[in-house]
This record gives structure tokens, sequence and C-alpha cells, in this order.
């Protein structure tokens, strides 16, 4: 656990420094981060043009919904891009022979070794969304922002889970950095609140593709009294899907020391 | 004569990716599942439709349409090649494709139209399938579909040269990926791909339309639905040439600014 | 400099096999759409039932050809690769348990293959690396100290490695490998792509390394240079199999006892005078290629440049896969 922190600390140190050699990223990603601010603010406020309310949720609602969407949009590509993405290149080039050697967790190394500091903007503007709309709502309080962050964290957790087990088919299939667009696609959906979506794709968008506990949930914690079933679920579904993640891992491990050559 | 050779250097450059990309089976599985977010959107939108309360006489086969058909016209404007380009550029691999006989740029294009060629062909069935079974075709008009296969064309040029031109940034920058994310976001959103155009409040919308996005999925859609009427078709397809004149040139002249100070830096 | 032979070796190798499933599929276009539906496999046997032991504070050079065995086999040692059959033991474990005491004890280092990141300086690698290993502040203080010296990487230390030289790279990468003082280690052709300072320099590096920390190194190369440098003895692995052991000095002076002279000519030469210098091993049009005791190069050379219309003359050391025919041909009388 120390020798974690540890870890993570000079992977973010690293992470500084190599994104030092790249002063010009700085600008780009906050660009980046800005624009998407902008469009999807655009966006969500053309769909209130057209309507009072988004399944039963309100503007300012959807703007905390939003808010939390440019949270994780920020927490990926601080965290998850620069690294997951990277697994078919390791092993490709043959550097996850090197990472397998290291007397460490393979996939805590893989997971977080670079961190795009760069990246924060995003979490910077999402919070401020949701703090903003909190206050518009009148319910800005420690206990509203406890409850917020109780829910936050599984939707880490999955989120983090989800890019795992979809980055670890690389093991198998060799070309797979695009796999990343079959989550972006799902994770579009989490714009809006799962509510506003026919039934039956609410049930798939909370149980096939866990896209209501990444947005939808923690939101809702934010402006509600979210049910402690709810919460419980949640937790439970994010330790789930880190255990997932793990067995997977290991799981590939074993089949690429079994069959590479 | 010259026509002739280049024209079979392109096939044999097309034919060599395509070999390539069906290499990739787990392509496919991408591909159909990774362009299926309009497909998502279009929920959202037969949902508000029915709980009655958009304004403007709409049905839901309207949205069906719609979203159908930015699903194809997204599935034909998939590109990715700027990560080719930008690995070429900085890894010094570029040198040697200079020196071949072929410009590089239309070694681009056939890597591109490959992974096109691949494609569209598993997205086809999904899309007719869908058309047919929500009756959706009768919002298409018959009429303008020549003409919306026309700027389709040409929303197809827009982005490849916009994609093109993010390439040759390369040359400068060191990692141009934030910018190819930051295209693409705003392709989504500002394109029409979750909020039809015609939805936008006015103000908003003449803004939007100021930039290349719409021309590349929405306008296209329109078009095909027959929802523009003679001079707002004009002015759209005058736009599209802009875009593509402005893009394309400027793409080109950073391409030639690009690989005159090229020092094949890398390994 | 090995241990007295009642001590357990370091590494034994026992039965070892392993066999891997490829797919095979034709060129062309054709073919790749008719494999996203059919995939024939056959089986490879890269590894067929090997058998050898080292004991601590050797170093053993592992040669052979391309595709014989020598990468898969030191896979299988680190425990990267699981092996179809048969039992390993290095240092007392199990190496595909990858137990992390045993990962602490080892470490491999790829010719061409780099695991330092471009961005970081190597100073950044060295950091990083004293973290996972659990380095205590002194030992690496000593290493550090110790390897920068050897490997002469002082004032390279930190520059971001993209800017750096080859060469520098690798030292750099060696540096990194060895801070954790490992007990045993693993080199896949570390001189490969170098120039021939640096081939030496690295050379002299592991020979002090070994000395000073009494380390057990395994050492795969598919130059001869490689191994006179530094083998106590040579392990020849082909197609898979073990096809000597023994010491290199006797391997070395037998086999290595000619080399191969590559000429070009101006005009056409009579093959039979030709034949007066040294043996012929090709002749064809205007080259040739020309073995020749390794004492008499100098006198030789000299005298086919003066002699014979030559306009390039090159001086090589035989190629391996001679070396390993001519192995076969007196497997009688090596030992």
């Amino acid at each position: 656990m120390i020798r974690s922190t540890r870890l993570i600390r000079q992977f973010f140190a690293n992470g500084l420094q190599i994104e030092m050699e790249y002063r010009g990223e700085f600008l780009i990603s906050a660009l980046n981060s800005l624009l998407a601010f902008v469009s999807g603010f655009v966006v969500l406020y053309a769909v209130f043009h057209n309507v009072s309310e988004l399944g039963g949720w309100a503007f300012e609602e959807g703007l905390i919904l939003f808010g939390v969407f440019l949270i994780i949009e920020g927490y990926i590509a601080m965290f998850l891009q620069p690294n997951l993405s990277r697994l078919s290149e390791y092993i490709r080039l043959g550097t996850m022979d090197f990472i397998l050697l290291k007397p460490i967790s393979s996939q805590f190394f893989v997971s977080f070794r670079f961190i795009n500091i760069w990246a924060f903007p995003s979490i910077v503007l999402g919070s401020g969304l949701v703090i903003y709309g909190m206050w518009a709502l009148d319910v800005l309080s420690p206990l509203g922002m406890a409850r917020f962050l109780l829910l936050l964290c599984p939707a880490l957790m999955i989120v983090y889970a989800v890019w795992c087990i979809l980055n670890t088919t690389a093991f198998w299939w060799t070309q797979v950095e695009n796999i990343n667009l079959i989550f972006r696609t799902f994770f579009e959906a989490g714009r809006f609140p799962v509510t506003a979506y026919p039934r039956w794709l609410q049930v798939v968008l909370t149980a096939v593709v866990p896209v209501a506990f990444m947005t939808t949930f923690p939101a809702q914690a934010a402006f509600s009294q979210i049910g402690v079933s709810t919460s419980v679920i949640s937790w439970i579904v994010g330790i789930f899907a880190l255990f997932v993640s793990h067995a997977f891992w290991r799981y590939a491990l074993s089949k690429y020391a079994s069959a590479s050559s | 004569m010259i026509r002739n050779s280049g024209f079979r250097k392109f096939m044999a450059l097309l034919a060599f990716y395509s070999t390539e990309f069906s290499n990739y089976r787990a392509e496919f599985v991408i591909y159909l599942l990774g362009g299926s977010q309009p497909i998502i959107m279009l929920f959202i939108w037969v949902t508000l439709n029915n709980s009655g309360q958009l304004s403007g006489d709409y049905t839901s086969t309207h949205f069906v349409c719609y979203f159908l058909l930015i699903y194809a016209v997204r599935n034909c404007n998939a590109m990715w090649f700027p990560w080719a380009m930008d690995e070429e550029i900085r890894q010094g691999d570029l040198s040697f494709k200079l020196l071949r006989p072929v410009n590089p740029y239309w070694n681009y294009l056939a890597y591109q139209l490959a992974d096109n060629v691949i494609r569209i062909p598993l997205m086809l069935p999904v899309l007719i399938g869908g058309f047919y079974v929500t009756s959706a075709y009768t919002e298409l008009s018959p009429t303008h579909l020549p003409l919306a296969l026309l700027s389709l064309l040409f929303g197809i040029s827009i982005h490849f040269y916009s994609n093109f031109l993010m390439g040759t940034v390369s040359f400068w920058l060191e990692r141009t990926r934030a910018l190819e994310m930051m295209y693409y976001s705003m392709l989504i959103l500002l394109g029409g791909a979750i909020v039809p155009l015609e939805l936008f409040p006015d103000g908003l919308r003449q803004i939007v339309m100021f930039t290349p996005f719409p021309y590349l999925l929405g306008f296209p859609v329109d078009v095909a639905m027959g929802r523009l009427g003679g001079a707002e078709l004009v002015r759209g397809f005058a736009m599209q040439a802009v875009w593509v004149l402005l893009i394309g040139l400027t793409g080109r002249a950073l391409w030639r600014a690009g690989t005159k100070g090229y020092s094949g830096a890398g390994a | 400099m090995s241990q007295p032979a009642d001590e357990p070796p370091c590494i034994t190798v026992e039965g070892l096999r392993k066999v891997y499933r490829v797919h095979k599929r034709a060129a062309g276009f054709r073919n790749s759409i008719r494999s996203l539906f059919y995939r024939p496999m056959t089986e490879v046997e890269a590894v067929k039932g090997v058998d050898f032991s080292i004991q601590s504070g050797e170093i053993v050079g592992f040669l052979g050809p391309n595709g014989a065995g020598k990468t898969t086999t030191l896979k299988m040692l680190t425990g990267l690769m699981y092996p179809s059959s048969g039992k390993i033991q290095v240092l007392g474990y199990t190496p595909q348990k990858r137990d992390h005491d045993f990962l602490r004890r080892i470490t491999l280092v790829m010719g061409q293959k780099q695991q330092l990141i471009w961005d970081l300086s190597a100073a950044d690698a060295f950091a990083l690396n004293k973290v996972i290993y659990d380095i205590p502040d002194a030992e690496y203080k000593s290493n550090l100290g110790v390897v920068t010296d050897m490997l002469g990487i002082g004032d390279v230390l930190n520059k971001p490695q993209r800017t750096l030289s080859l060469g520098e790279r690798m030292k750099c990468e060696l540096a990194a490998a060895m801070l954790h003082s490992p007990k045993v280690l693993f080199l896949d052709e570390p001189t490969i792509g170098m120039d021939i300072n640096v081939q030496q320099n690295v050379r002299q590096f592991i020979a002090d390394y070994r000395t000073e920390f009494n380390a057990t190194v395994l050492l795969t190369s598919h130059y001869m240079a490689d191994v006179t440098a530094l083998a106590d003895r040579i392990l020849v692995i082909d197609g898979g199999e073990i096809v000597f052991e023994g010491r290199s000095d006797a391997l070395v002076s037998r086999f290595s006892a000619a080399k191969r002279l590559k000429l070009q000519f101006g005009s056409a030469v009579d093959p039979v005078r030709l034949e007066s210098y040294g043996e012929v091993k090709a002749l064809k049009g205007l080259t040739a290629e020309l073995d020749v005791e390794r004492d008499a190069i100098s006198v030789i050379s000299s005298k086919l440049l003066n002699e014979l219309p030559v306009v390039d003359i090159a001086i090589e050391e035989m190629p391996f896969e001679d070396v390993l025919a001519q192995l076969f041909d007196r497997s009688g009388d090596i030992r």
C-alpha cells in the first residue's frame, strides 16, 4: 500500500516531467476542455430549448449531469487514455515483457504509469458545473457534496474496470486501440439521464453497459436523496467490476505466457 | 499514360490496405458497435417526441430516419489516418514514403478508403433493415437522393482534408491526439449527431452554421430528407465548396511547408 | 569463477519443451477474406527437450542461429513464457510463478528493445526503479555510482532518452537493469546493432559486474565475439536442441581458426589460381569468398591485393552457420 502511494507519486512526478517536454500540449488540452464544455453546453441548452424536462430532469439537474460527464471525461483523459490504450503497443513491441518482470502488479503499473496532468481542466470545469447546479437548485451543502462523492467513487471504479477489460483484449487481438471507441459510443449516452431513454434501453444502460452508474447516479446523488439501495448497489457493482477486471487481466496474462512467441 | 499508371498505383495501394484490414477480424466488431451512437440518440428523441413535449409536428419516424441517416453518414466519415500520419512524421518513417514515387497524400487516401470498403458493406444491412422495419424510408425524398449523395461526397472531402490538416500539424506539434479529440467531439455535437440542427435555438444555429461541422453530417442528411428548399440548398452546397477549398488548400500548404523542413528526426 | 561442484546449481533445466500453435495463411486478398472464417493451426516445436544447469557465478553463452530457440528458452527461464513441459529452477524459485522475491533478484536486458521511456532521462528511470524494487538508499547510491562509472554514462544521465544515441541508450538500459543488484542476469543479444567501442564497453561491464557481485549471467547471442570475450561455458542450441555444451575456449580455438575473406575483382580470375590462397567457398562472376587461417590473414590479404585484380576486400568472422556445420562434422572429438 505504502509502495503503491510512493509509486503513484513517482508516476505523477514522471508525468509532470514528460508533459513539461510538451508545453504546447497544455494549451491544446485546455482548449480541448473548453471546447468540449462549450459544445456540450450548447447541445444541452438546445435540448432544453425544446423541452422543459428531459426524462424528468430539469435544466439545472441536466447541468449537474453534464458536469459529472465532464469530470469523468477528464478522469479518462488523465489516467486511462494515456495508459490502457498503450497496451497493444506494449505487446507488439515487447515492452510488456519488461513490465511483467518487475516485482509489482503489472495491471497497476500499466494502468497508472503515465499521468496526463494537462487533462485536469475538464475536471475543474465539470466540478464547477456540479457546484453551480447544486447552488442553483439550492442543495449545495457539505452533506450534498458528501453524497455526491460517495457515488462518484464507484463511478470511477466502474469506468476504470470497463476500460481495463476492453483493453485487455489486446492480448488476443493485436490492434485494438480503437476498441475504446466502443466505450465512447456508449459513454456518450451518459450525457443524458438514463430516464430519458425507453425502458428497455434503460435496462441495457444499467445492467449491460453500466453507463447509468457512471453519470446518472452520481449526479442524482448531488441534488436529491438517493436511495440507500442504489448507493449500496453502486458500490457493490464498483467493487465487483474491479475484481472482474483483475481476474480477466490475470487470465489474459496466463494465455500470453502460454502462447506468445 | 501517366494517369493510367497513377491510377494503377492507387488501386494497388487500395488492394494492399484492404488485405491488411481484412486481417483484423476483431476490428469488424468494433466497426459495428463503434458507429452506433446515433442509434442510441435516436431513442432519446423518439421518447421525447412521444412524451408530447416537442413543439412542432414531428413524427417518430422523422427522428428515426434522421438518425439512421446520421449513422450512415457517420460511418462513411470515420477516419483515423491522422494517427498514422502523426506516427510516421514523428518516427521519421515519412522519409521512406516521400522517396516512393507516390505522393503520400494518395497513400493516406487509399488507407482510408480501404477501411471504408470493408466497413460500408457491414453497415448496409443494419441500415436497410432499420429503414424497412421502421418504415423510416417514407421520410426520404427520392428526388433529392442524387443531390444528397453529392453533398455526402463533399462532406467526406471536407472531413478528409480536415483530418489531413490535423495530420500535418504533427510536423510542428509533438502530439496531435488532443486536436483530433477536439475535432471529433465538436463534430458530434455541432454536426447534429446528438441534437438535430433544426432543433437548435435560432441564434445558436446561425453561429453553428458558420463552422464546417454541420456540413459533414447534418447537411447531407437534411438534403436526403428533402427538408431544404432551393435557396437553402444552394447556400449549403456553396458553404461545402468553400470549406473544401479552405481546408484543402491550407492542408496542402502546410504539407508542403512541413515536408520542406522535414528532418526525419526520430529513431 | 564457478562454485565448487557440491553447491546446488543456480539454474537447472530438465526436459524443457515448448510447442506453439501458429495459424497459417497464404498471401493475397482472397485468402485473407477466407481466413476470416477458417484458420488452420499447425504446431511448431520450438524447444525439444533441453537439459542443462548453470552454477552461480558462471557466465554462460547461449549461442545459436536465428529461430533456434534461444529467446524462447530465455523467456521460459525468466517466467515470461510457460513451458509446454519440463522443470525449471532458478535461484530455487519456479520462474513461472513470478514470485516478487524472485523478480527482485533477476534482470532481463534485450538488445534493441527498450523499456526506458522516450521522454524521460535515465535519472528519472532510475528513481522509478528504486521505488519499484524497494532499493534501500545506501545500496541505491552505491550501485548508481558503480554502474555510472563502469558504463561511463555520467554526462548523459539527465538528458531525455530520445536525445541520446543508440549506444548511450543501451548503456542506460543496462544501468537501469542493474540497480537492484540482481543475482542472475539474462541478456538477450545485448550488443546487437552497436558499434565496436560500445560493444567492448558493455562486455567489460558485464565481466566486471559478475566479479563484483558474484552474479550468474546467461547471455544469448549470434555473435561469436560476445562469447569469446565473456563466456566461461557455451551452450549451442540449434533447431530447439542443445548440440554442443562445453568450454568456450575449446570452441573458439577450434572453430574460429579461420576467417572469411570477401573479395570483389575488377576482372575475371582463374578459380584454380584462387585456390592457392585459401579454401574457396564461393566464386560467382567477379565476387568470391575465401576461408583463410586466422594467423595467415595479413600475409594472404596483401598477397591477394598485390597479385590479383582485387577491387574490394572485406575480412569477416566465419558465419555462424558454417561454424555449426563444422561442429556437426567433428562432433565426435570436441570434448
